[in-house]
This record gives structure tokens, C-alpha cells and sequence, in this order.
């Protein structure tokens, strides 16, 4: 009996050893052809990741061989999980990557080139095509465009004596006010306060202030009295008590414009899809429009490229799949589904899209003027610190301008 | 054990105020477990509310009808069986390896005596002071180095011979009386049999303390599992949860599925406690005692 | 050597050799016994350092060469690209401690997480202390149902924790405003106030840690002998007195135990801002650990995030020091 704990022991020591050191070291291998079984490994990303899935399984019905395997990830984790994909090696073979975080990808050099034989750069909105470009070559092939416009409760909006869309930001302000004072509601409106992702809900504050986010030399301008202006106007709602000051982590603010706590907020195309299924008794109590113009009504394009990383050993399968989730039809398909916008002008044609819904005709007529996000290597840090610099006004109480500069100085070094 | 100690502390004093006084005692210390257990209760309760009620004023305490809604809607969208697989195989994993190679230090440093024996019991000690935080970066870089990065060997590897368990096992070998093992080496058993036949099964019970408190410090581990895991597939129940609470397209900001996660997660364990509570206690007071 | 490796050839030959020498008589063989057993434990070289192999060999792994390797990173642009070829990092000297020292958002979670133990600490120590108090004052039977009680909450994971206090403080439907309408108060937003953020943060570790000690402290109140209880009260001392003048310098060691690994693990606060707050609201949930996890693992500047371990470390050292000297020499 004896020897065989003590083989056990030595031998538990030396395999947790062994695997420690045998596991260096697997580079990108073998090509496998397109007509080969395989499996696709593909990391989609919050609402749509949740949906792709679908797309994966009627996939596999026309191509039996290829298998998808689809992993929803969080918006919230998701670009530190890749990157830190990256920087171990361990990348699936493709992924839905939103337009910002193109740039750092491409910089950290893990996507495959796109073929550009087989997806044609005339096809897509130059925007979305544009932001995955790096001298001459491209890095992701468009799958959807989104971008930024007003929800407000209708009802509501009834009850307050408001009859029409406001067309301006003073309009707005007196939107939030009545909602409150007339109303009754709890919040006049929903201006993210702070955290991850703030920076979505106040560009459109800057972009409509006639502010930029780089100058035309490509430092950041965001001490620009039109961005101080940006930072007033989102602040004005705080300082009001028409916005609330701060959310938790995983705040819903369909939920509360729902219950009617907040009336009015800035989203994307997606939410309609979320009202419908999450709030199904709001049909006909809200509406949609172009944002309240400022200098101008402008938004920012977002969206996401599917791109394809360097090492994945299935490089062909990632391009039919590829192919199919970019084709026209599919395009149109995928609106239905997910309520994302399509990056193929063509389907726009399409009779799914011709008989949308009239919420996403104010998404439509945004996307005509609305401006792309610079790609930068650094979008994360610099996206960051546009969040902190909107905390420091609606939570730290500090002045717009000194934010501002706040901003500038935290920036400067992540360009270029 | 303790009640002939009460008997004589509490006797001679049985008269008019200490009544009262032991019904004071009581009070406090029922208003305690209650303010102790009370989030538990709302945790549970609040799994098997309708949305309706979650959200009713005046509040609607106990649930009017009790509805599976949420775990439903949790199962969609989070893989808990496989978190759940993932947190008990790498629990069980590291709680193996520490009832091995701790025991098997534990053993030497009390009851063997080599050249450096002095050194690696202070090395112990030591790493008993050393907070896990301070290792994240080299160990994710080393981790991806090995291309062990998603992998189970990386979320055991770190943990599998705890100091903690070290000293635990240290503490209890120690009290093992030589004239026994002094036998047997007589007998000419070798130092393995004597370690594994004769040593192991007298420290049953701290064997049993140290798998309970690993189990659940594995169990219960957070930060490392965050970093080292990037396929959510690969994902430990925590790190499943937290990611799943900071995101609101997966919860839409409702309470009743986060509750109902909770309390999926809760419930094994405050099992398993109640069941095994006197090794618990037992376990931390001997190791605290030194 | 060849006597000591248990081999199996070796065990017929050394077993005659010391029955023989045992057999020569009882009463000489057992005046030599701690002579003879030093003699023979002199000899477990081989067996001693078998036995703490795994637990070397995994202690060098993962602990002692990341101590060391986060002490060079700390001097090092250690970034991204670093973790695929971690040789052509950058020494930058000391460069990174210079910016911790201006960074506003560091000296910010300096404070916060200091605020969180030098709160915390006394508040969970104090309370397990109480606890520990009045379930050593008979209450017989019921003392195991209220110990399981109170030490619940340590076995179960934070984050569950976590998640189920943020709705527990929730403004809207949480189970504290709902207590506050049903008396037909209000409850302030717990999370989302730069005042109150902490503070709840705080009253949950207590929540969560107290059993720990209350368990140690129980342990500790039995190991003190009933006759010197019972001496004190015949001299007249009231509950007050008993309890100042035995209980707590009998129990300083516990105390010195309990506040030491409280304090560590209070020290590196985590899932808690991670899962309730984001850090917020304005950084007033922002501890050490949560920012160097930011500046590691999102950012990936891992060789700041090293300099921010160092400085936490170093807190860490100089905090137990100062509690092994400060509790010891009153024990004295």
C-alpha cells in the first residue's frame, strides 16, 4: 500500500509543475478550410450579443459544417476581457467589436486584414467603414450602425401641457420642468450621471454645442468654450434636481421611464426593442426625436465592425460567416431582430426597413449629420476620463470650466 | 462542555435582579440575530416576489403569490450550471490539494526535524501576512506567459497549499504524542506511512476544519478568478454574478433576478454551515489560538 | 543518507538493529530516549524537505517570485504589449511613485480605504468583542442557535453579500426605505450620497465580519478560568469592572489576533465598491484595491498598478507592526 500515496504525492507536485511549463507557447497554427467541421468561436456583445446566437444557428442550417458558438459578453467588462485576450493569446476567432474600440485593436495589431475583393468599402456608410481604415488597409467589416436620439413619454409630456417634440435645448429644459412640476414625475429627465459610459449621453451635448472632440491638428479640444457649454447645459439638469445625481451599476433607465421616474433620456435604436419587451404597456405613450439642437442637432455614429483576429485558425468559416451576417438580406433580417441599424446602405431598401417603425425615423434622419468618434489607440482612457471629467460637475459640484480643463490636461497625453 | 462553568458562574447570583437582567441579555441579543439574518430573509423573499410586489407601496412583505419568474429569467440568461460546475470542481480541486500538501508540511514542521526546518516555518508565517492583491499583475502576466489563462489549473495552482492550512495543520500535528510515531518508525514503518496511516487519521477533525474553510475561501474567491478568466464560459459563480450586476442589459435593473442569483449562490453554503457548524467554530477558535 | 531514505531494502536491517539496541534493557534505553530521539530526528533531512516540497515549490511560484516581480514592475512602463514580452519593459526609476503622489485619484482611495479600516476595525472588532460578551453570560442552550446566527454572513460570498445590500439600501424599494415608509419616514439614497456611501459600506463589513471574531472572542472568554471570575466578584466587581480589569487583558492576545487579520483583510476592500458603487459617487467609494484594478486591468498600465501594490503593502506592514507593538506591550 504505501508506495502508491507517496507516487500520488510526487507525482501531484511534479504534474503541477509539468503543467506550468508544458503549456508555453501555442501560435497561431493550420488554416482550416472553410469546407472542413468546425467550430466557430465568436464573442458577441450586450443586446446584440444576446441575439446573435440566432443568427449562429441559421447559419449553421446553410453551412452544416460550421458550428457557431456565440459568448454574449458584457459591455461593462468586455474591452478589458479582450484586451487581456490579446495580451495571453487567447482570442476566439471573431468578434461584434464596437467602432471606439476598433483603433486600439488594430494599433495592438490582433485583426486579420478584411478582403477587399470580397467586402466593398462603396457598400457601407463611410463612417462606420472608415473608423476600422489604417493606411489603406481595412481591419473590421461594418455589421451595424448606431446612433444617438431623445425618448420621451408622450403622455407625460400631455399631462404637462407639451404637445409637440422639443426642438431645442431650451426646450428640453422646459420639457424636464414641466414633467416634474406639472406631471408630477420624479425626475424630469435622465442624464447619466457618472461612470463607464457617461461619455455616450454627453457627446451629443458636444457635438451639438458645435464642440469636437480632437481639434483639427488632433489634440483634444475639450476646453473649448463649446465644450464648457456642453458641460453647462448637462449640468444645468442636476443642479435642478431634474436628473438624478447618481445610479447604480446596472441602472435601467427603461425601467424608470416605464414607472414614468424619468421621462425623457438619450439612448440608441436598440431601446426600442427593450420598451417593447420589457415595458410592453408604454406602446403609443412615447415617441422618439432628433436631438434638441443646441448650435446644431448632431450626433455621433457608433456600432460595431465584425472583425476577425490574426491567430484564429479558421480564418475561411470567419469569413463566410462574415459574408452572411453582412449580406443584404441578413442586414435587413438583423434589424428585425435586434432593432440594430444597418451598415450596408443597400438594406435600407429593404421592406423591413421601409415599414419600421415610426420610432427609428428620428434615428434615421440623425445618422444623415451625425459625426464619428476618432479612432484612437487610447479611446478607453480618453472615454474615461470624458466620464470622470462629466463626474466632477454633476457629482463633485465642480464649475464646467474647471472640469473642462480638467478634461484637456487628462487627455493631452493619450493622443497621437 | 461549557454548561457545568455556567452552572457555577450563574447559581449563587439566582436571585430578584438577574432575571431581568437575562431577559435584557435576550433582548439584545435577539434584536441582533435579527438585524444578523434580516438580509438574508429579504434576499429570499424578494427571489420569489412578483415584479408587482417588488416594486409595491405599501410594501408587500410576504410575497401574495410565490413565483419562479426570476429564476426562470436568470437561467436564460446566465450559464449557472456551469458556474456552478466551474466554482465546485476548482473548490474541490484546491481543497484536495490543501488537505495534502498542507497536512504534509504541517506534519514535518511539528513532528520532523531537518536541516531549515526554522526558515520554512517562518516562510509560512510570512506568507500568512501577504495580501493576495499584491501578486495580481506578475501572476496575470506569468498566467498568460503559460497560456494557462481560462484555464482550471490557474484558478487552483495559486491557492493549492494555503499558509493558512500550513500553520492550522502545523497546530494540530503538535499535539500528536511522539511515543507513537516513535513506535512505528521502531516498528520500522517509513516516515509516508507514518504521515498518511497513523498521523492523518488522528487529525480527523482539523482535516475537516481546514476542508471546510478552503472549500469556501475557494468558493468565495473573487478577485483572482476576475482576472484570470476572460471566456464567460469559464467564469466562477461570483465572478458571474458581479459581472452580471453591473450590467444593465443583462439585468434591466431588476431587483428579483439579482436576488434570485444571490440567492442561489447563498444557499449551498448557509447549508452547508448550518449542517457543519460546530467544525467551523471549532476550526477558527483553534487557529486562533496560538 | 542511506539510513534515513525509508527504502524498502533499508527497513528489515534498521528495525533488527534498533530492537536489538531496545532490547538491551528498559531502564538505560528510556534515560537515553531524548538523546536517542534527537539522534534519530537529526537524521529526517530527506523526509523534511519531501514533505514541504508541493508547498515550496507552489509558495516560490506564486508568491515568492510575484512579491519580487511587482517590486520590479513598480520601477518599470510594465504596459500592454509587456505581457506577451515582458523583457522589453522599460526601467523608468522611480517615476511612478513620483506621479502616485500627485495622482488625485490614488491619494483619494489612500483615504478612502482608511477611512474604511480605522472605521471599520474597532466598529467589527468591538462588536464580535460584544457579541462574544453576551453569549458567554448563559444563556444556555440558545447560544449555539445565536453563534450560528451571527456567523453566517461570514461563510457566504461577498458579492452575493454585496448585491443583496445595494437592494437592501436601495432609495426606491430596498428593505430599509420600506421599514422607514412603514413608520412614515424616508429613507436617504445610501449609495448615491458622497457622505453616506462609506459609512454603509462599513456598517455592511461589520455585518459581515463581526462573527469572525465574536467566534475568536468566545474561544478566548472560555480559555479564562471561572475561579478568577468568581475571585473578582467576591471582591465586590461589578460587570463594568470584571469586564475591564479581566476580560480584556485576558483576551489582548485574541484582540492582537483578531484586529491583525481584520485589518488585512479590511485593507484590501474590493468587492464591495466593485459590485455596489463603481467607486462612486465621486470617488467616495474608491479604495486602493479598486483603483489598481482599474489602472491594471483595464487600462493595463501594470507597472503604476505595481507601485500602487507597494504602497499598499508597505500600509499593510506598517499597520500590523504598529498593532503587534501596541497590543503586546500592554500585555506585558
Amino acid at each position: 500500500m504505501q508506495p502508491i500515496p507517496r507516487i500520488a504525492a510526487a507525482t501531484a507536485a511534479t504534474t503541477a509543475l509539468a503543467l506550468l511549463l508544458s503549456a508555453c507557447g501555442s501560435g497561431g497554427g493550420e488554416q482550416t478550410s472553410a469546407k472542413d467541421k468546425q467550430t466557430l468561436t465568436v464573442w458577441g456583445m450586450g443586446e446584440e450579443g444576446k441575439h446573435l446566437a440566432k443568427l449562429g444557428k441559421e447559419f449553421n442550417k446553410k453551412h452544416p459544417n460550421i458550428t457557431v458558438k456565440v459568448t454574449p459578453v458584457g459591455w461593462d467588462v468586455v474591452h478589458q476581457k479582450l484586451v487581456s485576450a490579446v495580451a495571453a493569446g487567447e482570442l476566439p476567432d471573431m468578434a461584434q467589436m464596437g467602432s471606439t474600440m476598433l483603433g486600439e485593436f488594430i494599433e495592438l495589431d490582433a485583426l486579420d486584414t478584411v478582403d477587399q475583393k470580397t467586402f466593398k468599402k462603396d457598400d457601407y456608410f463611410p463612417a462606420a467603414w472608415n473608423g476600422g481604415v489604417k493606411d489603406g488597409e481595412a481591419y473590421g467589416v461594418p455589421w451595424y450602425v448606431d446612433t444617438r436620439a431623445l425618448y420621451y413619454r408622450t403622455d407625460l409630456a400631455e399631462k404637462a401641457g407639451v404637445d409637440k417634440p422639443p426642438a431645442t435645448w431650451k426646450d428640453q429644459m422646459d420639457l424636464a420642468e414641466a414633467y416634474k412640476d406639472k406631471a408630477k414625475t420624479k425626475w424630469g429627465t435622465y442624464n447619466q450621471p457618472a461612470n463607464i459610459g457617461t461619455w455616450q449621453t454627453w457627446v451629443p451635448f458636444l457635438f451639438s454645442a458645435g464642440g469636437e472632440l480632437l481639434d483639427s491638428s488632433g489634440k483634444p479640444a475639450l476646453d473649448s468654450p463649446e465644450s464648457v457649454k456642453a458641460l453647462e447645459e448637462y449640468a444645468a439638469y442636476f443642479d435642478q434636481g431634474l436628473s438624478r445625481k447618481s445610479s447604480p451599476p446596472d441602472y435601467d433607465v427603461v425601467k424608470d421611464f416605464g414607472s414614468g421616474d424619468a421621462p425623457m433620456f438619450i439612448s440608441g435604436p436598440w431601446i426600442v426593442n427593450n420598451i417593447k419587451d420589457q415595458q410592453p404597456q408604454l406602446k403609443g405613450k412615447y415617441a422618439t426625436a432628433p436631438l434638441p439642437a443646441g448650435e446644431s442637432s448632431t450626433s455621433w455614429v457608433g456600432g460595431a465592425s465584425l472583425v476577425t483576429f490574426k491567430d484564429s485558425e479558421h480564418k475561411a468559416a470567419a469569413k463566410e460567416f462574415t459574408k452572411y451576417l453582412t449580406s443584404t438580406e441578413q442586414q435587413a433580417h438583423w434589424y428585425e431582430i435586434a432593432k440594430s441599424l444597418p451598415a450596408k446602405e443597400a438594406a435600407w431598401d429593404e421592406p423591413a426597413l421601409k415599414n419600421a417603425p415610426e420610432q427609428l425615423d428620428a434615428f434615421e434622419k440623425q445618422l444623415k449629420t451625425a459625426k464619428t468618434v476618432p479612432p484612437l489607440a487610447k479611446w478607453e482612457e480618453f472615454s474615461a476620463k470624458i466620464d470622470e471629467g462629466v463626474a466632477r460637475v454633476s457629482q463633485k459640484g465642480e464649475s464646467p470650466k474647471k472640469a473642462a480643463a480638467w478634461m484637456q490636461k487628462a487627455t493631452e497625453g493619450l493622443v497621437g | 462542555m461549557t454548561a457545568p462553568a455556567h452552572a457555577t458562574e450563574t447559581a449563587p447570583r439566582l436571585h430578584k435582579g438577574e432575571a431581568t437582567r437575562r431577559r435584557l441579555l435576550l433582548g439584545v441579543l435577539w434584536t441582533g440575530m435579527i438585524v444578523m439574518i434580516a438580509p438574508f430573509l429579504w434576499m429570499a423573499l424578494s427571489a420569489f416576489k412578483s415584479e408587482k410586489d417588488l416594486g409595491a407601496s405599501p410594501t408587500v412583505w410576504i410575497p401574495d403569490e410565490w413565483t419562479l419568474i426570476h429564476f426562470e429569467k436568470l437561467v436564460k440568461l446566465l450559464d449557472i450550471g456551469s458556474h456552478f460546475f466551474n466554482s465546485t470542481l476548482v473548490a474541490v480541486l484546491v481543497t484536495v490539494c490543501n488537505l495534502v500538501f498542507c497536512s504534509m508540511l504541517g506534519y514535518a514542521l511539528a513532528k520532523l526535524n531537518f536541516a531549515g526546518k526554522r526558515p520554512v516555518f517562518a516562510l509560512v508565517m510570512c506568507a500568512l501576512m501577504v495580501p493576495g492583491n499584491l501578486m495580481l499583475m506578475p501572476m496575470f502576466v506569468m498566467v498568460s506567459k503559460m497560456g494557462l489563462i481560462d484555464s482550471y489549473a490557474a484558478l487552483v495552482l495559486p491557492f493549492a497549499a494555503g499558509a493558512f492550512g500550513v500553520f492550522l495543520m502545523r497546530q494540530f500535528m503538535t499535539a500528536i504524542p511522539d511515543e507513537l510515531l516513535e513506535a512505528a518508525r521502531i516498528d520500522g514503518a517509513g516516515e509516508w506511512f507514518i504521515f498518511w496511516r497513523i498521523a492523518m487519521p488522528l487529525v480527523k477533525p482539523a482535516l475537516a476544519t481546514l476542508a471546510i474553510f478552503t472549500f469556501l475561501q475557494s468558493w468565495n474567491n473573487f478577485l483572482w478568478p476576475l482576472v484570470a478568466t476572460n471566456d464567460p464560459e469559464k467564469y466562477t459563480l461570483p465572478v458571474a454574478l458581479a459581472t452580471f450586476a453591473i450590467d444593465p442589459t443583462k439585468t434591466n435593473g431588476s431587483n428579483g433576478v439579482l436576488m434570485a442569483g444571490a440567492f442561489l449562490v447563498v444557499l449551498p453554503v448557509l447549508l452547508v454551515f448550518i449542517l457543519l457548524q460546530r467544525y467551523f467554530t471549532q476550526g477558527i477558535a483553534t487557529a486562533g489560538l496560538k | 543518507m542511506a539510513t534515513t531514505t525509508p527504502s524498502r531494502r533499508g527497513v528489515p536491517d534498521r528495525t533488527s538493529k534498533v530492537r536489538s539496541g531496545a532490547g538491551a534493557g528498559s531502564s538505560p534505553g528510556r534515560k537515553r530516549g531524548p538523546k536517542l530521539r534527537r539522534d534519530r530526528l537529526s537524521v529526517q533531512n530527506g523526509p523534511g524537505w519531501l514533505f514541504s516540497t508541493p508547498f515550496l515549490v507552489l509558495f516560490l511560484t506564486f508568491m515568492a517570485v510575484p512579491i519580487v516581480a511587482t517590486f520590479v514592475m513598480s520601477f518599470t512602463d510594465f504596459g500592454l504589449r509587456n505581457v506577451a514580452d515582458p523583457f522589453s519593459t522599460e526601467f523608468i526609476g522611480l517615476e511612478n511613485y513620483t506621479k502616485l503622489v500627485d495622482d488625485e485619484r490614488f491619494l483619494t482611495s489612500l483615504f478612502n480605504t482608511s477611512y474604511f479600516v480605522i472605521v471599520g476595525v474597532p466598529l467589527t472588532v468591538g462588536a464580535g468583542l460584544f457579541a462574544a460578551v453576551l453569549l458567554n453570560r448563559g444563556v444556555g442552550r440558545l447560544r449555539t442557535f445565536f453563534r450560528v446566527g451571527f456567523y453566517a454572513p461570514v461563510v457566504t460570498s461577498i458579492v452575493a453579500v454585496a448585491v443583496v445590500w445595494r437592494f437592501v439600501l436601495d432609495p426606491a424599494d430596498g428593505l430599509i426605505s420600506n421599514l422607514a415608509s412603514e413608520v412614515g419616514l424616508s429613507s436617504p439614497d445610501f449609495l448615491g450620497s458622497k457622505a453616506l456611501a462609506m459609512p454603509s459600506l462599513i456598517v455592511m463589513a461589520a455585518w459581515r465580519n463581526l462573527g469572525t471574531a465574536m467566534v475568536l472572542f468566545l474561544a478566548g472568554l472560555q480559555g479564562i478560568p471561572a475561579e478568577v471570575r468568581e475571585a473578582a466578584r467576591l471582591d465586590g466587581a461589578g460587570v463594568w469592572q470584571e469586564f475591564r480589569r479581566i476580560t480584556v487583558p485576558l483576551l489582548r492576545p485574541t484582540m492582537l489576533y483578531v484586529s491583525v487579520m481584520t485589518t488585512i483583510g479590511f485593507l484590501n476592500v474590493f468587492e464591495e465598491p466593485f459590485v455596489m458603487t463603481e467607486g462612486g459617487p465621486d470617488n467616495a467609494t474608491l479604495t486602493v484595491s479598486l483603483d489598481m484594478y482599474h489602472e491594471g486591468f483595464r487600462f493595463f498600465h501594470m507597472g503604476y498598478a505595481s507601485a500602487m501594490a507597494y504602497v499598499l503593502f508597505t500600509v499593510i506592514l506598517a499597520v500590523t507592526l504598529l498593532q503587534l507593538r501596541l497590543l503586546k506591550d500592554k500585555t506585558k
